[in-house]
C-alpha cells in the first residue's frame, strides 16, 4: 500500500498557468484602455467612431476582455478552490495529527507524572531505606562501641589478670625456687646425713673394726680420708660445697687413740720432716706387699683420667711405698728422699715438715680436694659425651 | 555487602554521567520566492504597430524589455514598427539592438530638429520629414545586417501590395498635374482596396539580401504621398497600415512558438480582431492617452513629429507603460509563485507528517486507507 505523494499531487494542480495570468493582465489592461478611450472620445470623435464602427469594436473588445477576465478569474477561483480544498484537507490532517500528538503528549505527561510520583515514592523509599540503614549502622556502631568498651574492660581485666598471672608466675617461680631450695636443702640434708653416716661408719670401722689395720698410721689416715672423700661425704662436699666434714674427720682422727700412739711410734713431737715421715712409713711396712697395694690404691701407676689427681703429701707417701716395693734393696731414706724430690718436682708444694695435726688436716684436705676435682672432671666429660651422641 | 554497595555506586555513577541526548534539530523553513521577483523566462514575440513618429513610444517600450532581461524570439512590425523591428533584429542581442535604435532615433530626430513655436507645424514637419527621408533610408540601410538576420530572430513586416508606380515615362509624357492626379487616384485606389478588405502581406526578411531587407522594411513604412512604394521580390508594396494590418500579430502565429506576444500599440483603444489573437497569448501595451496632440490635425501632426522633444516624451511614455504592464504581470506571477510555493511547502510538510506518522505508528492507522488509494474518495479522485 503506497502512500500518496502530496508533493506530486499539489504540483498537478497548479494555481494558474502563466499564460492565463498573462491573459488576465492583458485583458484587464485592454478593458481598462478600451473603456477609458470610449469615455474620452466624445463629441465629434465619438460620432466618427460610431460611424466607423471603431466604438463598436472597442465595445466588443471591452466586453470580450471583461468576459475573458471573468473566465480567468473563474478558473483561478476554481484552482484556488481546489487548492483550498487540499489546504483544508492538510489542515484537517494537521489538526488530526495535532490532536493525536495532544493525546500522546497528555499520555506522556500522565506517564511522566505517574513516573514522577513513583520516582518520588521510590526516592522516599530509598530515603527510608537509607534512614533505616543509618539507624542500623548507628545501632551497630553503638553495639560495637559497647563491645569495644567491654573488650576494653576485658582487656583491663585481662591485663590485671595477666599482671596477676605474672605475679603468680613470679610467685610460682619464687615458690619453685623455694621448692628447689627446699629440695636442695632436703637433698643436702639427705646428703649430709649420708655423708655423716658414711664418715661415721668409716671412722667407726677404722676405729673399731680394724680397717686398714697393719698399715702405718701415716697410711691409714690418707686411706681413711680417701675412702670418705670418695663416698657420700665427698659427694656431699661436691654438691653443697660444704667442707665441714673435713674438720669433723680431722677431729675424729686426732681424737683417736691410734693417733696418739702414732705420735709415739713415729717420734712425732712437734714438727716432723716429711721425708722422715715417708722414710718411717716405709720402714714400718718393712717390704710388705701392702706397700705396692697401698700405692696402687692411692693411684700410683694409673693414668690421670682413672684416678684422682695426686696431692703432695699423699703422693709422697704413696710414691715412697711404690719405690720401696719396687726395689727393696734401696734404703728407705733414699726412697723417701726420692719420693719427696719427685713430689716437689711434679706435684706441687710439699712442706718440709708438719706437725701431726697439720699432717692429718693436710692429708684430709688433699684427699677431699682430689675427690672433688675428680668429680668435677667426671661431670665435665659427661655433657661433652652427650653432645657427641647428639652430633653423631 | 561492600562489593554490592560498590556495584550500586558504580551503576549510579554511570547513570548520572550518561549524556542527555541532543534534541532533534529544528526544521529549517524554505525560502519563498521574494515578492515581485518572478522571472519572465518565456519565448516572447514582439509586434510593433505602425504610427510614424509615434514609433518613439516603441523605443521606450523596448528599452523596458531590455531592462527586464527579456529575450525576443520573433519580431514583426508594420510601418515604423517594421523599421524599429528591423534595427532590433539586425543586432546580435536585444540590448545592442536597443542601443542602435536609440542612436538611430537620436540622429534622425536631431536632424529633424525641434518644432518651431506656433506656426503651421504640420507643413513644417512635412517639409522636415521629407528632408530627412533619405537620412532615414540611409540609417535603415546602415542598420540592416543580413548575416545576423539570416540566423537570428525571425523578422517579418506587413506591407500592402500595390500596383507598380507610374513609370518614369509617364512623368515625361504627362503634365505634372496629371501625374499628380494619377498618383492620387492610385493612392485612393490602394486605400479603397484596403477598405474593401485587401490585406497586407507578411514578408519574412530573414535570408534575404541586405538590399531586399531594406526595401521590404521601407516598403512597410512607405506612407502614401510621403514615401515611394518599394519592390520586394518583384512586387511593390506600401505601408502595411493600408491593409488594416497595423499590428501583424498573425505573423507570429504558429510559426515561432511564442509563449507571449508583446504587442506595442501606438494608439489607445486599439482593438485586435479575435481572428488575429486566436491561439496566441497576447500582452498588449497601449498608451492610456493619445500619443499625439489634440485638435483636428493632432493625429496627423503627431504622426510627423520627429522632434527630439517628442522622441524623448514618447520614449518615456513607452517605457512607463511597458514597465507598468510587466510589473503587473511579474507581481501576479510572483503572487502565484509564492502561493504555489506555500502550497508546495504545506504539501511537503504534510507529507512528512504523514510519513512520520506511518513510521512511528504503523499499526492500525485509521487514516491510512484514505491515502493508499484503495478507498476511493474525493481526495484520491482529485489526485
Amino acid at each position: 500500500m503506497e502512500m500518496i505523494d502530496l508533493r506530486r499531487l499539489v504540483r498537478r494542480i497548479p494555481l494558474a498557468a502563466d499564460r492565463a495570468l498573462t491573459e488576465l493582465v492583458n485583458d484587464l489592461r485592454t478593458a481598462e484602455n478600451m473603456t477609458a478611450t470610449r469615455r474620452r472620445r466624445t463629441g465629434f470623435k465619438g460620432l466618427v467612431d460610431q460611424i466607423s464602427g471603431a466604438d463598436r469594436r472597442r465595445g466588443l473588445e471591452t466586453d470580450e476582455s471583461v468576459a475573458r477576465v471573468q473566465g480567468h478569474l473563474f478558473s483561478w477561483a476554481q484552482d484556488l478552490s481546489k487548492h483550498a480544498r487540499f489546504t483544508d484537507l492538510y489542515l484537517g490532517l494537521v489538526a488530526t495529527n495535532i490532536e493525536e500528538l495532544q493525546n500522546r503528549v497528555a499520555y506522556a505527561e500522565s506517564t511522566a507524572y505517574q513516573s514522577r510520583g513513583e520516582i518520588r515514592e521510590l526516592a522516599g523509599l530509598v530515603a527510608s531505606f537509607i534512614d533505616q540503614a543509618d539507624r542500623r549502622f548507628a545501632e551497630v556502631d553503638r553495639k560495637i562501641a559497647v563491645l569495644d568498651q567491654r573488650l576494653n574492660s576485658h582487656a583491663v581485666v585481662l591485663e590485671t589478670h595477666s599482671e596477676l598471672l605474672a605475679m603468680h608466675g613470679l610467685l610460682i617461680d619464687a615458690q619453685k625456687k623455694g621448692l628447689l631450695v627446699l629440695d636442695r636443702r632436703v637433698m643436702e640434708a639427705g646428703l649430709r646425713q649420708d655423708a655423716w653416716e658414711d664418715m661415721d661408719l668409716a671412722v667407726s670401722r677404722w676405729r673399731h673394726q680394724g680397717t686398714y689395720a697393719g698399715l702405718p698410721w701415716t697410711i691409714q689416715v690418707p686411706l681413711l680420708a680417701r675412702e670418705i672423700a670418695a663416698g657420700h661425704t665427698g659427694l656431699y662436699e661436691f654438691v653443697t660445697g660444704r667442707q665441714d666434714w673435713r674438720e669433723r674427720l680431722a677431729d675424729h682422727v686426732l681424737g683417736d687413740a691410734r693417733t696418739r700412739q702414732a705420735r709415739t711410734d713415729l717420734e712425732w713431737d712437734g714438727k716432723r720432716s716429711v721425708r722422715r715421715l715417708v722414710e718411717r712409713t716405709i720402714e714400718l711396712l718393712d717390704g710388705s706387699e701392702d706397700g705396692q697395694i697401698v700405692a696402687e690404691v692411692m693411684g700410683i701407676g694409673l693414668p690421670g683420667d682413672l684416678r684422682p689427681p695426686h696431692r703432695p703429701v699423699s703422693y709422697a707417701l704413696a710414691r715412697g711405698l711404690e719405690l720401696s716395693a719396687r726395689d727393696p734393696r734401696t734404703s728407705p731414706k733414699e726412697m723417701a728422699q726420692r719420693a719427696v724430690d719427685e713430689t716437689r718436682a711434679g706435684c706441687g708444694y710439699l712442706p718440709d715438715s708438719l706437725t701431726q695435726e697439720e699432717f692429718v688436716r693436710k692429708v684430709i684436705e688433699e684427699q677431699a680436694d682430689a675427690a672433688r676435682r675428680a668429680r668435677a672432671d667426671l661431670r665435665r666429660r659427661a655433657p661433652m659425651t652427650t653432645k657427641e651422641n647428639r652430633d653423631g | 555487602m561492600g562489593e554490592n554497595w560498590g556495584q550500586l555506586r558504580a551503576r549510579l555513577g554511570e547513570l548520572s554521567s550518561r549524556p542527555i541526548p541532543e534534541p532533534a534539530p529544528r526544521l529549517e523553513l524554505p525560502a519563498l520566492p521574494a515578492d515581485g521577483t518572478a522571472e519572465l523566462g518565456y519565448r516572447f514575440g514582439l509586434v510593433l504597430a505602425g504610427g510614424a513618429a509615434k514609433g518613439a513610444y516603441q523605443v521606450g517600450a523596448v528599452e523596458c524589455l531590455v531592462h527586464h532581461g527579456i529575450k525576443l524570439h520573433a519580431v514583426a512590425g508594420t510601418s515604423i514598427g517594421a523599421l524599429n523591428g528591423v534595427v532590433l533584429a539586425s543586432a546580435p542581442t536585444l540590448a545592442e539592438g536597443m542601443t542602435r535604435l536609440v542612436a538611430l532615433w537620436t540622429t534622425l530626430t536631431n536632424q529633424f530638429g525641434h518644432n518651431p513655436d506656433g506656426g503651421a507645424q504640420l507643413q513644417s514637419r512635412l517639409v522636415r520629414l521629407l528632408g530627412t527621408r533619405s537620412e532615414l533610408e540611409r540609417l535603415i540601410e546602415q542598420a540592416v545586417d543580413e548575416q545576423i538576420m539570416a540566423t537570428g530572430v525571425p523578422m517579418r513586416v506587413a506591407a500592402f501590395p500595390v500596383p507598380p508606380p507610374l513609370p518614369k515615362l509617364a512623368h515625361l509624357v504627362l503634365p505634372p498635374a496629371a501625374v499628380g492626379h494619377l498618383k492620387l487616384a492610385q493612392e485612393a485606389y490602394n486605400w479603397v482596396r484596403g477598405t474593401l478588405g485587401i490585406k497586407s502581406e507578411i514578408i519574412t526578411l530573414n535570408g534575404r539580401s541586405k538590399e531586399e531587407i531594406t526595401r521590404a522594411a521601407l516598403a512597410s513604412a512607405a506612407l502614401p504621398f510621403l514615401f515611394p512604394p518599394r519592390s520586394v521580390g518583384g512586387r511593390y508594396y506600401r505601408d502595411g497600415m493600408l491593409g488594416k494590418t497595423n499590428t501583424p500579430i498573425r505573423a507570429l502565429a504558429e510559426q515561432d512558438g511564442c509563449d507571449i506576444v508583446l504587442v506595442v500599440h501606438l494608439s489607445p483603444g486599439e482593438p485586435v480582431a479575435p481572428v488575429e489573437r486566436e491561439g496566441l497569448t497576447l500582452l498588449q501595451i497601449r498608451p492610456d492617452d493619445e500619443l499625439v496632440e489634440g485638435g483636428p490635425l493632432g493625429p496627423l501632426n503627431g504622426l510627423l513629429d520627429f522632434s527630439p522633444t517628442n522622441f524623448q516624451r514618447l520614449r518615456s511614455r513607452g517605457y512607463g507603460d511597458m514597465q507598468r504592464t510587466l510589473t503587473e504581470l511579474v507581481q501576479l506571477l510572483s503572487t502565484r509563485d509564492r502561493s504555489a510555493a506555500a502550497a508546495g511547502f504545506l504539501a511537503d510538510r504534510m507529507q512528512r507528517v504523514l510519513e512520520n506518522r506511518s513510521r512511528l505508528w504503523p499499526q492500525a492507522d485509521p487514516l491510512l486507507p484514505l491515502w493508499t488509494g484503495e478507498a476511493p474518495n474525493e481526495y484520491s479522485r482529485a489526485a
